[in-house]
């Protein structure tokens, strides 16, 4: 899933990773919507809001809409700039690093939720900021690395493509079209595993309120410890052949060493 | 290096940025602190049919605030009181007491969220807020045609 990038991706890959972290994303966003009132992955809505906003003169909602906005915008810049800069030394590291801050930052709202939260406007905010950041690292990654073709936190693009595309169904030789086939198959992917993750959250939020954190920073272990395995069972099979290979080799070539020192030995 | 400086750079504008608007705006949380005073109510876009209203005023009588607060545990108050410790006192207009019970704002500051002892919540839409006037709307999801809106005035 995080081991690839851009072209290199297959169709399963992004599959892979777009249903696991639209899964998540869906369930942050209506966690963040329950207890704190506000949406934490999708930021069309707060362009909206800060317009409101700027034309009323409420200054200080400006500036809470503002900095939700730039801390989506911020965890979009951190996670690509990661990613730029240390790709081509350490790409696991590189496409896990945004995932394994997205999970403290989603751990921190969960731990300061049940232990700390007094519900103070301020807290709501930052807490409601955290979350906002901890999403743009999520889709910074999956947009860089797949090419832009996995987008997770927010559905307007997605919704808007599934629409085209369906439209485009209704003619045969578009219906034979591989390509729009694959596109198909993510987008609808994405959409119901984020919905999907948005009702179990919501279900799940009514028995262990901020302990979901908890659950969402669990399936985001399980997708960078499945390349992590992935990246080790590969580089033990590839040891393990080269191995192999190394005996063969070195036992092919002995062979005809010694023939021709015989062979030598002989002439002389 | 080059990666840090960038990195600085747009993190410490963006704060900046947002330090000197929060510094320049007022606080939901300080301005409700005090005495209100429950003025009128308001059902926005109900349904003249049903209503017994004569069609010209929006103000409801009370037979209809009672069929559209019927889920509501805090229409019948008139006084509310917010103290800064996140209580919220419900009075009559006798000062007799109704109810105690917890507030807090939700959201940017939009979102005026009430708690009861065992546990039950309502949310009310803050639509303004100023020194001496709140206005809060109710979304009801009563399958009623409006929201409605109670306005106070600051004792």
């Amino acid at each position: 899933m995080l081991r690839k990038y851009s072209n290199s991706r297959s169709l399963s890959d992004n599959l892979k990773l777009g249903s696991l972290t639209a899964f998540t994303a869906g369930m942050v966003n209506v966690a963040s919507l329950i207890v704190f009132f506000g949406f934490s992955s999708n930021v069309t809505g707060h362009y909206a809001i800060l317009a409101e906003e700027i034309s009323l003169g409420n200054w200080t909602q400006v500036a809470v809409v503002f900095s939700w906005i730039f801390l989506f915008f911020f965890g979009n810049f951190t996670s690509n700039l990661i990613i730029i800069n240390f790709n081509r030394k350490y790409t696991y590291i590189a496409h896990a690093t945004p995932i394994v801050l997205e999970i403290i930052c989603l751990l921190a709202v969960g731990v300061y939720g049940i232990y700390y939260y007094q519900e103070t406007l301020f807290e709501t905010e930052v807490l409601l900021g955290l979350m906002l950041f901890a999403m743009g690292l999520q889709n910074g990654l999956t947009a860089s690395i797949s090419n832009f073709a996995v987008k997770t936190t927010h559905l307007t693009g997605a919704t808007t493509d599934l629409g085209i595309l369906f439209s485009m169904f209704t003619k045969k030789k578009y219906r034979e079209h591989p390509e729009l086939i694959a596109k198909a198959k993510l987008l609808g992917t994405v959409a119901i595993c984020y919905l999907g993750g948005a009702v179990f959250s919501g279900l799940l939020f009514k028995s262990i309120e901020f302990k979901v954190f908890y659950v969402v920073s669990a399936f985001l272990v399980i997708l960078i410890s499945y390349d992590w395995y992935k990246i080790s069972l590969l580089n033990y099979l590839k040891s393990n052949r080269q191995v192999k290979t190394k005996k063969k080799y070195s036992e092919l070539e002995i062979f005809p060493k010694s023939k021709r020192e015989k062979e030598g030995s002989l002439a002389s | 290096m080059r990666f840090w400086i960038i990195f600085v750079i747009i993190f410490s504008l963006g704060a900046l940025s947002i330090y000197g608007m929060l510094t320049n705006g007022s606080n939901p949380e300080n301005m409700v602190v005090g005495k209100w005073n429950e003025v009128k109510w308001e059902y926005e876009l109900y349904d003249k049919a049903e209503s017994k209203t004569d069609g010209t005023s929006k103000i409801i009588p009370e037979d209809l605030k009672q069929y559209v607060g019927g889920n509501l545990k805090i229409h019948e108050a008139e006084i509310w009181k917010f103290d800064p410790n996140g209580t919220l006192t419900l009075t009559d207009r006798d000062g007799n007491l109704l109810k105690e019970l917890k507030w807090a704002f939700k959201g940017r500051g939009n979102v005026l969220n009430l708690k009861y002892d065992d546990s039950s919540s309502e949310s009310y839409i803050v639509t303004s807020i100023s020194k001496n006037s709140l206005v809060l709307n109710i979304d009801l999801h009563i399958g009623a045609k409006g929201i409605a809106k109670l306005t106070f005035e600051k004792s």
